[in-house]
């Protein structure tokens, strides 16, 4: 107050302002900070992947309708085909490095990774190429089921020459069919005139995975009804999963429950943090003074 | 004289104020005595001085203590509300099982636990999101810096053709998703951050904070970018003085992610 009447004091300010509401931001620094964010997202072109969305936030995107090399019936051409994945294995001492690799569709339809000294590389082999190619589907039906998705044909090579799976060694593969389903589906391998189921876990809502001992080509298939599988699913624990990838859309991560807590176990106690982080704050509104109204 | 005898200390100030005022107005500088009193006042000396000096300096004490308190309630609101802001993605994880970031319903919880979280810990900031005009024309532009790139890569490229009746739902849960986490973040925590130690301490919290709870759903191959954009996000906060701005930038980006892929 300055009319000379009351103490000329400055007194407590009014409740919920003056230690609320922080001074309006200069410009110039807001400018300075925009500056900066432009030149750190300038730098993120260069390790974005080149389908990179705006932000990777809110939802991943559903997945896009499946591409087919030959749609079987019912089914229409999409616009772009199917793409393969693809990975560089380094060699080092005659033992071949780990490795991963997914196609480039939303989500992936195929994805594969190896161990280290999955591969056995001859001498002088400093790096295996590693692809999984779709093909058109056998015209041969498995029995008791249809072929659900493309059939992939892995390989690894080194300067052109095929190279081996070392012994016990295996490949995991990653599939997505075309479609969510409740019946039995799982991964078999085509050697060129029959199918053989491979154990299979399902990882996402139409991925499954599988370990695989050769490099045969390989694709989804769905049992019809009352069908059952004639090879055991995998533990949870046979990390049978090719990992996740960073579109959050693929599916192929590994599946919740893979270790440690159980999912409701885990409600329990996030319910349990986030009611005691309410009554805290509760609490400290209270005493600072800032109730509602 | 004490302070328990405001009367008295009031026309000593009033008489230390007219002083001040002549002195001044000789000094030649007007318009100075119609400054805050705290200013004048401290032309005077030491704690040792006249009672209107002492009456002063405990007032001034007396706040700066309110101010330290108010502190340390903002720096525990700020831990609070970062916590807080794990247990939300913890549940939204646990929810979403399987189906990881494309599960709508975990997107749903989460959002509802972010604004349920900010209104807690502070609701005038959670509802006031700034001069809407302001806010909108900043968030637009914010919207633009941060297309730009995959606009670019999109228009030279092939991208995934998704179905279109996919959009709606998908576009809902990810404005609410996207508006709540700007809510907490650029709002309520950004205030809470600034209470305690200040705009660049702001700045820092919420970005990293952005740019770390996105890992544990695509993974640390998405950091950088998230820094960056979290970065942005700041400053259009520090250029409206608003969530807002951030909150419309932030939803359309995302919305765009559904063609620039």
């Amino acid at each position: 107050m300055t009319d000379g009447t009351a103490p000329a004091v400055p007194g407590p300010a009014p409740r919920g302002t003056a230690l609320r509401r922080p001074a309006a931001t200069p410009r110039r620094r807001a400018l300075l900070v925009l500056l900066l964010a432009l030149l750190a997202l300038g730098a993120t072109v260069t390790v974005r992947p080149p389908d990179a969305p705006p932000l990777y936030d809110g939802l991943g995107f559903p997945d896009e309708p499946y591409r087919w090399v030959s749609p079987p019936a019912g089914q229409t051409r999409t616009p772009q085909p199917p793409t393969p994945a693809s990975a560089t294995i380094e060699v080092s001492g005659g033992v071949s490095g780990p490795a991963r690799a997914f196609s480039g569709e939303q989500g992936p339809q195929v994805a594969f990774a190896v161990a280290d000294g999955a591969f056995t590389a001859p001498a002088g082999t400093t790096a295996i190429e590693m692809t999984a190619v779709p093909e058109a589907v056998p015209a041969a039906a498995p029995d008791g089921g249809v072929v659900v998705s493309n059939l992939y044909r892995l390989s690894a090579t080194s300067g052109g020459t095929p190279v081996p799976l070392a012994a016990r060694a295996t490949v995991v593969v990653n599939l997505r069919a075309d479609r969510a389903t409740t019946q039995t589906v799982v991964v078999s391998a085509w050697d060129g005139t029959t199918w053989t189921q491979v154990p299979t876990r399902q990882v996402g809502t139409e991925i499954y995975a599988a370990q695989v001992p050769t490099l045969d080509p390989v694709a989804v298939v769905r049992l019809d009804q009352g069908v059952r599988a004639t090879v055991d699913a995998p533990l949870p624990s046979a990390g049978a999963s090719a990992g996740a990838g960073p579109d959050g859309g693929t599916g192929t991560g590994s599946s919740v429950g893979d270790g440690g807590i159980g999912g409701g176990t885990l409600l329990l106690t996030v319910g349990g943090i986030v009611a005691l982080l309410a009554a805290a704050l509760v609490v400290l509104r209270r005493r600072t003074g800032d109730e509602p109204g | 004289m004490t302070v328990d005898d405001p009367g008295t200390a009031a026309a000593r100030i009033a008489a230390a104020r007219a002083a001040a005022a002549e002195a001044t107005a000789a000094r030649g500088t007007p318009g100075a005595a119609e400054g805050p009193p705290t200013t004048r006042l401290s032309l005077r000396p030491a704690a040792d001085g006249p009672p209107t000096t002492r009456l002063v300096l405990r007032t001034e004490r007396a706040e700066a203590a309110a101010r330290r308190t108010a502190r340390r309630a903002a720096g525990l609101r700020t831990g609070a509300l970062v916590v807080g802001l794990g247990g939300a993605l913890a549940a939204r994880l646990a929810v979403a099982g399987d189906q990881g970031v494309r599960s709508v319903g975990a997107g749903a919880v989460f959002a509802g636990l972010l604004v349920a979280l900010a209104l807690l810990a502070d609701w005038r900031e959670a509802l006031s999101p700034g001069r809407w005009r302001w806010q909108v024309a900043v968030g637009v532009l914010g919207t633009l810096v941060l297309c730009a790139v995959p606009l670019v890569v999109r228009l030279g490229g092939e991208g995934g053709a998704l179905p279109l009746s996919a959009f709606p739902l998908w576009a809902l849960v990810v404005t609410a998703v996207s508006v709540a986490e700007e809510v907490l973040l650029r709002g309520v925590l950004w205030n809470a951050a600034v209470t305690w130690r200040g705009e660049w301490v702001a700045l820092a919290v919420t970005t990293v904070a952005f740019g770390l709870f996105h890992v544990p759903l695509y993974g640390w191959s998405v950091l950088v970018l998230d820094l960056a954009v979290g970065l942005l996000l700041g400053g259009l906060r520090m250029l409206s003085n608003g969530w807002g701005a951030p909150a419309v930038a932030h939803t359309f980006a995302d919305l765009a992610g559904w063609w620039l892929r």
